[in-house]
C-alpha cells in the first residue's frame, strides 16, 4: 500500500502542497482531481523524487519502505513508477536500452535472476502490442519524434515492463483518443492481473478516464490541500458542477 | 539533480615507464636545442635552416590569448626531444621490451593484426615501430615515420613540407616547425584504394615532455585512404605539451579520411594545427574526437581549391572536470561548386567546458558553393559550460550557407526521468551522452566505434553520480 502522511512540498520558495495525507490500500485505484495549479503533478513528482520538488515535512511509505529518504532510482527499484504527463525525448537512446537497464535494476533489488534477453524482449513486445504500438518501437529512441498519443502509450508500456507495486498516472488521458483511453483501462487491468496488490493513483481533470479505470476513492485537491474525499460519485458530481 | 560529488575519472592509460632515454635535450628551447635535434637526426641542411627560421618566428609570436587559457604553459620547463630507441622497427619483436609492453597494454599490435593495413607507434619524440603490410607496399603505398621519409623520400617531403601549414601560420605551428620529430608520412599513388585503415599511435611517456610530431599525407588522383590516430599519456601532475602539425594533400578525385581519437591524460595541452587541401572532385573528411587533455585547441581545416571538392568535418568533444575542449573547423571555399558539411557534438559535464569555434569562408571564385554547419551541445549539469563561436565570411552571392546551433539545455529533465525509471545517476548520464553522440560515433569504423564508446564510458564513470 501507499501511505502519504502530512506531506508538504515546495518548489523553489513556494509551498505547493500544504500537508497531504492519503491511504491507498493494496489493490485499489484512487483518483486525485483538482483544478489547474492545485498541486496534482507536484504530488506525483514529489513521490518519485524529481529534483526541484523539495519535501519539507511528512512521510511517504510504499509498503514497509519509507520513500523520502531514497534516491529516485531506489524508489523506482522498490516498485514506484510514474507515467509522465510530458515525458522528455531522449535522442539516440532506444526503448529497449532504457527498459533493459531499468528492469535489471528492479529485478536485482527484488533478488530475482536477470531475465534472459529473449524473454525480456518478448515481454516488451507484448506490452507494446497491448498499448497499440508496433514492435519496431523497441528500436526507436525514447519519445523522440513521437506524437503526444504515442508518448502516453509508451509510458504505459514502460510501466508494464517494470512490474511495479504502485503506479501514478499523471494526466494519462490528455492527448489520448477514445481508443487510447480504452487501452489505458486494458493495460492497467493487465498489470492488476499479474499483480493483484498493485496500487493505482490516477491524476486527472476529467471523469471520462474513470469509465475505464473505475476508482475506489476520489480525492479533490485544491490549493495544496485535499478538501474532499469520496467514492466514484464524487467525480461525477465534480464533472457536473465543477470544483466550486 | 542530486549533488554530484567529483572523484577523478579512472584514466586507463595513466601508467608510466621509467624514463630511460638514449638521448634527450636539456629542458627549454634554444637554438642549440634545435641544432641538437637536427644533428641527432642527421638531417639535410635545408631542414635545419627551416627549423632555425621557424624558431625565430616562434620567439617573435605571442602565445594566443583569444581561446583557451594557455598561461600555465612554461616553455622553459619542457623537454623538447626524447629518444627512447634509435630506429623505427618493422617488427614488434625488435622494439625494446618495456616499450612493447606499453603498446600492448594499449592494444596497438593487436589492432594491427586484426584490422589495419599498416600501423605505426611513436614513443615521446620518435617512432619506435612502423609497418605496412606487403600487399600495399607492392602497390607503391608508402607509410613510415616522417624522419625516415626525410631520408628515403626527401624529394617528396621537400616538395610538400610546410607548404600548407607554414611556420608563420600560428605560434604552435612555428614551434612544431622548429622542433618537429616523428609523425607519419603517407603516400598513396594514383588510383590506389587502400581499403583498410592505416593507424598511428602516439604516446607521451616522460614528465614535462613535449611531443611535436609532424604528419604529411599525400594522396594522388583517384586514390583513397583512411588514416587513424590515437594517443595517450601517463597521468602526471605536471603538464606536457603536444603540438602537432598535419598537412593533407588530396589530388583531383582523391578521397582522404583522417580520424583522431584524442585521449591524452588530463595534464596534456593539446594544440594542434591540421589542414588539408582538396583539389577538383576530391573529398577530405576529418573525424575529430576529443576526449582527453586539459586543454585542446584544434580546428581541422580544409581548403577546397578545385571545382566540386568536398569537405566533411565530424567533431566530437567530451569535456569533463578541469577540461576545456576548444575545437571546431575551418573551411575555405575557393573554387566553384565546392561543398562542405560540419557536424559538431559536444558534451560538458562536471564543470568541463567545450567550445565550438568554426569558420566558413567563400571567395569570389566559389560560385555555387554550399555549406552546412550543425553544432549541438549537451550540458549535463549547471556547473558546466558550452560556447559557440561561428564565423561566416562569404564574398559570393551565389552560395548556400546554413548554420544551426543548439544547446540541449541542461539534461536534467532527461536524467531525472531516467532515474525515476530506476537507473542510477551514472547510468542515466551515460545513456544520455551515448544517445547524443550516437550520430557521430556510428560514422566510425566498427572497431573505433566500440573503442570510442568504451572511452566515453570510462571518462564519464566516477565523474557523474
Amino acid at each position: 500500500m501507499l501511505s502519504v502522511k502530512e506531506l508538504q512540498v515546495s518548489v523553489g520558495e513556494i509551498e505547493i502542497l500544504k500537508g497531504i495525507s492519503l491511504e491507498l490500500p493494496a489493490g485499489e485505484t484512487h483518483v486525485i482531481m483538482g483544478p489547474n495549479g492545485s498541486g496534482k503533478s507536484t504530488l506525483a513528482h514529489a513521490l518519485v523524487g524529481t529534483p526541484g520538488f523539495s519535501v519539507t515535512a511528512g512521510e511517504t511509505w510504499l509498503g514497509k519502505t519509507e520513500l523520502l529518504a531514497l534516491e529516485p532510482e531506489e524508489r523506482a527499484n522498490h516498485g514506484l513508477a510514474l507515467a509522465y504527463q510530458n515525458p522528455p525525448a531522449i535522442p539516440g537512446v532506444a526503448v529497449h536500452q532504457l527498459l533493459r537497464l531499468a528492469r535489471q535494476n528492479r529485478d536485482s533489488l527484488l533478488g530475482l535472476p536477470q531475465l534472459p534477453l529473449g524473454l525480456f524482449l518478448k515481454e516488451l513486445r507484448a506490452a507494446l502490442s497491448l498499448v497499440g504500438l508496433p514492435p519496431e518501437t523497441i528500436e526507436r529512441a525514447v519519445h523522440d519524434g513521437m506524437s503526444g498519443g504515442e508518448r502516453k502509450r509508451l509510458e504505459l508500456a514502460q510501466l508494464m515492463v517494470l512490474k511495479p507495486e504502485c503506479i501514478i498516472l499523471d494526466e494519462i488521458d490528455s492527448g489520448l483518443d477514445v481508443d487510447g483511453l480504452r487501452l489505458v483501462g486494458e493495460a492497467v487491468g493487465e498489470m492488476r492481473r499479474s499483480n493483484p496488490s498493485l496500487c493505482v493513483l490516477v491524476i486527472t481533470h476529467y471523469d471520462r478516464l474513470l469509465e475505464v479505470l473505475p476508482p475506489d476513492r476520489v480525492h479533490v485537491l485544491q490549493a495544496g490541500h485535499i478538501v474532499r474525499s469520496g467514492d466514484a460519485s464524487l467525480a461525477r458530481e465534480i464533472q457536473k458542477h465543477g470544483y466550486r | 539533480m542530486a549533488t554530484a560529488s567529483y572523484t577523478p575519472p579512472p584514466y586507463q592509460y595513466g601508467f608510466a615507464d621509467p624514463e630511460l632515454y638514449q638521448a634527450r635535450t636539456q629542458p627549454g628551447l634554444t637554438e642549440e636545442v634545435v641544432r641538437e635535434i637536427s644533428g641527432l637526426k642527421d638531417e639535410p641542411v635545408w631542414m635545419l635552416e627551416q627549423r632555425l627560421r621557424a624558431l625565430k618566428t616562434f620567439q617573435e609570436k605571442p602565445v594566443p590569448s583569444w581561446g583557451a587559457d594557455l598561461s600555465a604553459i612554461n616553455f622553459d620547463d619542457i623537454t623538447y626531444f626524447l629518444r627512447a630507441h634509435d630506429s623505427a622497427e618493422r617488427s614488434w619483436d625488435e622494439v625494446p621490451e618495456k616499450i612493447k609492453e606499453t603498446f600492448e597494454r594499449i592494444g596497438v599490435p593487436q589492432a594491427e593484426r586484426e584490422y589495419l593495413a599498416g600501423s605505426g607507434a611513436q614513443y615521446d619524440s620518435e617512432s619506435v615501430y612502423h609497418n605496412l603490410s606487403e600487399e600495399w607496399k607492392v602497390r607503391g603505398v608508402i607509410f613510415c615515420d616522417l624522419d625516415t621519409a626525410l631520408r628515403e623520400h626527401s624529394e617528396l617531403v621537400q616538395r610538400y613540407f610546410g607548404t600548407l601549414v607554414p611556420a608563420a601560420d600560428n605560434t604552435f605551428a612555428a614551434l612544431n616547425s622548429a622542433v618537429w620529430s616523428g609523425g607519419s608520412f603517407v603516400y598513396v599513388p594514383e588510383g590506389v584504394h587502400v581499403t583498410m585503415p592505416l593507424q598511428a599511435y602516439f604516446r607521451i611517456n616522460a614528465q614535462k615532455a613535449g611531443q611535436f610530431e609532424r604528419t604529411l599525407i599525400i594522396v594522388e588522383s583517384g586514390a583513397n585512404v583512411h588514416y587513424v590516430e590515437g594517443c595517450s599519456a601517463p597521468s602526471y601532475s605536471a603538464g606536457s605539451l603536444h603540438a602537432a602539425v598535419v598537412e593533407v594533400f588530396a589530388a583531383p578525385g582523391a578521397r582522404v579520411r583522417y580520424t583522431t581519437v584524442q585521449n591524452w591524460s588530463d595534464n596534456v595541452y593539446n594544440l594542434v594545427t591540421k589542414r588539408a587541401r582538396a583539389q577538383a572532385g576530391a573529398t577530405v573528411e576529418w573525424v575529430d574526437c576529443n576526449l582527453g587533455s586539459c586543454v585542446t585547441m584544434k580546428y581541422p581545416a580544409v581548403q577546397l581549391v578545385g571545382e566540386g571538392a568536398h569537405a566533411e568535418v565530424l567533431s566530437l568533444a567530451l569535456a569533463g572536470p578541469g577540461q576545456h575542449q576548444d575545437a571546431g573547423s575551418k573551411i575555405h571555399h575557393l573554387a566553384p561548386n565546392t561543398t562542405s558539411t560540419v557536424t559538431s557534438k559536444s558534451v560538458s559535464f562536471g564543470g568541463g567546458r567545450s567550445s565550438y569555434r568554426g569558420l566558413v569562408v567563400g571567395n569570389r571564385a566559389s560560385k555555387g558553393m554550399r555549406s552546412r554547419v550543425v553544432c549541438d551541445a549537451l550540458l549535463i549539469d549547471g556547473v558546466s559550460r558550452s560556447d559557440t563561436y561561428p564565423t561566416i565570411d562569404i564574398a559570393q552571392p551565389d552560395s548556400t550557407v546554413e548554420h544551426e546551433a543548439s544547446v540541449s539545455a541542461i539534461a536534467e529533465a532527461q536524467l531525472s526521468y531516467l532515474r525515476s525509471r530506476g537507473l542510477t545517476e551514472a547510468e542515466a548520464a551515460s545513456l544520455v551522452v551515448h544517445g547524443f553522440l550516437e550520430p557521430v560515433v556510428k560514422q566510425l569504423p566498427m572497431e573505433f566505434a566500440i573503442e570510442m564508446n568504451r572511452l566515453i564510458e570510462l571518462q564519464m564513470e566516477g565523474s557523474v553520480g
